[in-house]
């Protein structure tokens, strides 16, 4: 393997010496916590919940024994006694001390290894197919290239602060083993026509939020032209990314917001002029790489003793059935060792664990280890001979149970048991599961299937790309010790299917044989449909309405004066009248136009729907379905369409494509309630009055104290007036409205709910409590945002809301 | 223009130099126990305590306020992770529960 | 007020005449670039240049960084000075990506002096791209 040239040594501990000076300017305030965040992260170090948190490098993979060994002693000096390895070839210390850091770096120095920039928005570790140098499908070792970009990446001046990380992963085999469709940049070696090697360049791929297949933007790279090419890409990102919304700003949106056409163009306009910049030096380094990766020398023995104990220990037979990859030499397997023992923490390693490993690979496994993006630990040469006597010691360390590939290998994030960004623990999960199947004995049976968990949207635990993938989510808060879990189906298609591997032509498409039914985090969507009494809710396509037949038909005979006048004058005029009287006015005068009336259906909605359908039962009623409603609001806005008789419901929604791109997987409210609304309500409530003069709503004075300025009429800029019916009525005024007319209730008040909006952001409210206090509960969001200014949409700052 | 309902808060953050979980008490101290922190009723002198948290950057990093209620020994964590913050991670005996005095 | 950073050192900013990019054709040998100019609009006139003066809004915003290699790719033989709140600790980065000189703002250049902005002078040192673009 690799060896550090002096030139990369004094690399490495210049580095430590900067961050040990960053530190102590850290602490003497020469640099602020703003500015020794990104220098900290592009070193490794976190902040997580518990602790700081360093995670270091193993370059595609791969470690000698030493380097374990010296792992292992960090865990024991400056850590708790165990490691995690992460699903980007990293290592994870979760305990480390500030000032320890300096120290730990330096051990690692010691080792040729380091933690830079496996943070921060800068290329990251690349990964590399873990059985590279192994695998009886390679065309090329992978290694020597990701080495080769991991010493072009280093401390790139020009990339240390890209809009976003930045993730590479390559792999030297036709399948794909390195996930490369889900990474920024993926490298995929094949040949040509001509037979030569080459990397098929796949950009803009991702999980994440907004999980996106890359986009092949060179179809054939000659290995000579790697990094004026990767530069190229790395260059068109750093200028087009998006540095306005750290959800938009991954390469895989610019991808998406430019196009691939269009990207493709930029990128090989940019290589053209880079190119002539390389003038073979890296070939030549490229070269020398490549001589450190020459394979093993392979031992020439009988495999007999294998084949013996496969026949007559089960236990032994079922451990090299899942554990066992084929090598490209017949004598030899892949071994690969699971981390995922039954109720352990995936990924997890003891220090004792890590030395044993150590051990094994240097008596038996060519001194190489390999640590996968599945979280387990890879020896990829063991002549077959020797796999009994590595059974047995495995098993004397837990470190033998055979199961991957299956169900209880779960690939886990560290979820909120460690990570500050999580909305939920993994682990649990993982360890119930994993025990559970161990339990009923089946999982042998079951066969390979994947089974992935990330403990938020940031998809660390890769749950896009499984065959059943979990996502943890955080609704609303709920004040509960157990996280609420929901079922992603995995979307998009799953990118991998190691270790039974995919042909070149199906790479991209899903295994056929697993599919999970949905279940959507959000108002159990799919019960909701089927059961949805659809002839009591009639849904029209959008149309202007006015009672009067004359102004629905055609152009009013005068233009309206300018909203703001009318306004003032309508207010002026019914100060003193009631509901109604205001209700009757808006719904006939030519001067308020074409009118709807928006309607939640939520806890009071019924009073003023009630109070319109007596005057006329066939107005618009816009109802703004964000897909995320409680599946009892639903139930009610068709009892309550049909008790009332109203024959002109319309559903107003967002575009499947706006969701698609801006909340994929239904969890956007999580990051941003704001962004939420607006896409599922405001944006598409301001498309659907675009044909309307005004609109009425259920408004009132008494909710929220952001409301206690509510008028009958209000402006909307100069394009629309509200009409709030309701604004003077109170809490009493509308319970005597229920009761004295029977208007049937919604079913989440008698549990306690006083105003209801979606699922995820609704808690019930204690008595005394304001009754909007359980929507978006624990943020200082008061209003959903449906007020225009000036005809637009807009976010009202609290301040002026 | 306020939020519906100010509910009660404690200002937390990490230690600078251990990274562990820390409260802030009404003596202007750094706890490691949730229960020694000041519970704070009012807004406006949450966002003066939040302030007073926040600018001592050489002790620690990224105070936030965070909901809590009143419990028998002092204030309560209300959201999970904020529980789990006082505890350490479900899989190991690591964190402030390895030392009883700190949960 | 600012102070300019190079390898000797802190020094005062000298007054001088610089255009945006909209008004090029008025230039006095000077021009300020923001972070989201496109420097190909500069080609044809790089000659008759001499300072080129690219902002950094905030240190963490690189977009200045790809500015100003492009400038150099395309031929810019001139004076390239990035200006903003950039950190010490990036000096490095600057002189490799091009630039020649920093400008910082005086309160910046009194939380952080000059001896630890010539802590990176040695930027010519442990650089991995000169060994591969050779």
């Amino acid at each position: 393997m690799y060896s550090y040239s002096d030139f990369d040594a004094g690399f490495v501990r210049a580095r430590v010496q900067q961050f040990s000076g960053q530190v102590a300017r850290r602490l003497d305030g020469s640099l602020t916590e703003d500015e020794f965040r990104p220098l900290r992260l592009m070193n490794g170090l976190y902040l997580q919940l518990h602790a700081y948190m360093l995670r270091v490098a193993i370059p595609y993979g791969t470690l000698s024994p030493d380097q374990m060994r010296q792992l292992a002693l960090i865990a024991e000096t400056w850590d708790k006694g165990y490691g995690h390895f992460t699903t980007r070839q990293n290592i994870q210390f979760n305990w480390p001390k500030l000032q320890d850091v300096p120290a730990i770096l330096a051990a690692l120095a010691d080792v040729e290894m380091h933690a830079i920039q496996t943070s921060g928005n800068c290329v990251r570790n690349v990964t590399a197919d873990h059985f590279a140098g192994a695998a009886a499908d390679e065309i090329e070792d992978p290694r020597p290239y990701a080495e080769l970009l991991r010493q072009w990446s280093t401390d790139h001046p020009e990339f240390q602060f890209l809009p976003r990380k930045f993730k590479i992963a390559i792999t030297g085999a036709p399948n794909d083993r390195a996930v490369t469709r889900a990474h920024d940049i993926g490298l995929r070696m094949h040949r040509n026509a001509a037979g030569e090697a080459g990397f098929e360049v796949m950009v803009g791929g991702g999980l994440g939020r907004t999980p996106m297949i890359a986009h092949t933007t060179r179809e054939f790279l000659p290995v000579a032209d790697l990094l004026p090419y990767v530069e190229a890409v790395l260059s068109v990102y750093n200028t087009l990314g998006r540095r306005d919304n750290k959800y938009k700003a991954r390469i895989k949106i610019t991808v998406h917001e430019t196009g691939p056409v269009e990207m493709t163009r930029l990128i090989e306009a940019r290589f053209a002029e880079l190119r002539p910049l390389f003038g073979g030096a890296d070939q030549a380094l490229l070269a020398d790489i490549r001589s450190a990766f020459a394979p093993p020398a392979f031992r020439i023995g009988p495999i007999d003793a294998y084949h013996a104990f496969y026949t007559a220990d089960p236990t032994f037979r079922s451990w090299a059935d899942t554990n066992l990859a084929e090598h490209r030499n017949p004598d030899y397997a892949i071994l690969t060792v699971s981390l995922k023992a039954h109720g352990e923490t995936p990924g997890d390693a003891s220090a004792a664990q890590m030395r044993l490993l150590a051990d094994l690979a240097e008596k038996y496994g060519h001194s190489d280890l390999r640590i996968s993006h599945e979280q387990n630990v890879i020896l990829p040469h063991v002549h077959k001979s020797d796999l009994p006597t590595l059974h047995a010691a495995l098993m004397q360390a837990r470190l033998a149970t055979a199961n991957i590939g299956l169900i209880s290998d779960i690939i886990a994030c560290p979820g909120m048991d460690y990570c500050a960004l999580a909305t939920a623990r993994s682990i649990p999960v993982a360890q119930d599961i994993a025990l559970r199947f161990e339990e009923l004995k089946l999982e042998h049976e079951i066969g390979p299937l994947k089974l992935k968990i990330s403990g938020c949207i940031n998809a660390c635990g890769h749950h896009h790309v499984g065959h059943i993938g979990i996502l943890g989510l955080d609704r609303a808060g709920v004040k509960t010790t157990r996280s609420p879990w929901a079922v992603m189906p995995p979307k998009p298609p799953p990118l991998v299917n190691a270790p039974a591997p995919v042909s070149p032509t199906t790479r991209s498409c899903p295994p056929s044989s697993v599919s999970c039914a949905p279940i959507l985090p959000c108002a159990r969507p799919l019960q909701r449909r089927s059961s949805m009494p659809t002839a009591a809710l009639v849904w029209h396509p959008s149309k202007p309405h006015s009672i009067r037949p004359k102004a629905a038909k055609m152009p009013l005979e005068q233009p309206l004066a300018p909203v703001a006048e009318r306004v003032a004058e309508l207010n002026a005029r019914y100060r003193h009248h009631g509901a109604t009287a205001v209700l009757e006015r808006a719904m006939t005068d030519p001067q308020v136009g074409r009118i709807a009336l928006v309607s939640s259906f939520g806890a009071e909605s019924v009073v003023l729907l009630h109070l319109v359908s007596v005057i006329d039962r066939s107005i618009p009623v816009l109802v703004i379905d964000t897909e995320m409603l409680f599946a009892e609001t639903i139930a009610y806005q068709a009892e309550v369409a049909a008790r009332l008789g109203l024959t002109n419901v319309q559903r107003v929604m967002a575009r499947r494509e706006r969701l698609n791109f801006e909340d994929p997987d239904g969890t956007l409210h999580q990051f941003s309630t704001d962004a939420c609304c607006a896409l599922r309500k405001t944006e598409p409530l301001e498309a659907a009055l675009g044909q309307y003069d005004a609109w009425i709503t259920g408004r009132k004075r008494y909710q929220g104290s952001a409301r206690a300025a509510v008028d009958f009429f209000e402006a909307e800029g100069d394009l629309r007036i509200k009409v709030n019916p309701l604004a003077h009525w109170g809490r009493e005024d509308l319970e005597d409205y229920m009761v004295n007319n029977r208007l049937p209730r919604h079913p989440l008040v008698a549990k306690g709910y006083a105003s209801i909006g979606c699922a995820p952001c609704t808690t019930p409210v204690k008595p005394g409590e304001d009754p909007r206090a359980g929507r978006w509960r624990g943020t200082e969001k008061v209003e959903c945002g449906i007020h225009f200014i000036n005809g637009r949409a807009v976010r009202v700052p609290k301040e002026t809301a | 223009m306020k939020a519906p309902r100010f509910t009660p808060k404690v200002v937390t953050a990490n230690d600078l130099l251990l990274g562990d979980v820390v409260y802030l008490t009404a003596d202007d101290l750094w706890s490691r126990q949730h229960h020694q922190a000041e519970l704070i009723e009012d807004e406006a002198h949450a966002q003066m305590r939040l302030l007073h948290g926040t600018a001592q950057r050489q002790v620690v990093v990224g105070a936030y306020l965070a909901d809590a209620r009143t419990g028998p020994k002092g204030p309560e964590p209300v959201h999970f992770r904020e529980a789990f913050r006082t505890r350490g991670p479900s899989n190991y005996n690591h964190g402030k529960q390895a030392d009883p005095s700190d949960v | 007020m600012s102070v300019i950073v190079t390898d000797a050192g802190f020094a005062p900013a000298p007054d001088q005449i610089f255009v945006p990019l909209a008004d090029l054709a008025n230039h006095q040998g000077a021009v300020d670039l923001a972070h989201t100019d496109d420097p190909e609009v500069l080609r044809g006139h790089l000659g008759n240049v001499a300072l080129i003066r690219i902002a950094f809004p905030a240190f963490n915003d690189g977009r200045a960084f790809t500015i100003a290699r492009r400038l150099r790719m395309m031929g810019y033989t001139g004076q390239l000075r990035a200006a903003g709140p950039v950190i010490a600790d990036q000096y490095a980065m600057l002189r490799r990506t091009g630039f020649d000189a920093v400008e910082i703002p005086d309160d910046l250049a009194l939380r952080q002096p000059a001896a630890q902005w010539q802590a990176r002078a040695d930027w010519r040192a442990h650089d991995y791209q000169s060994r591969l673009r050779a």
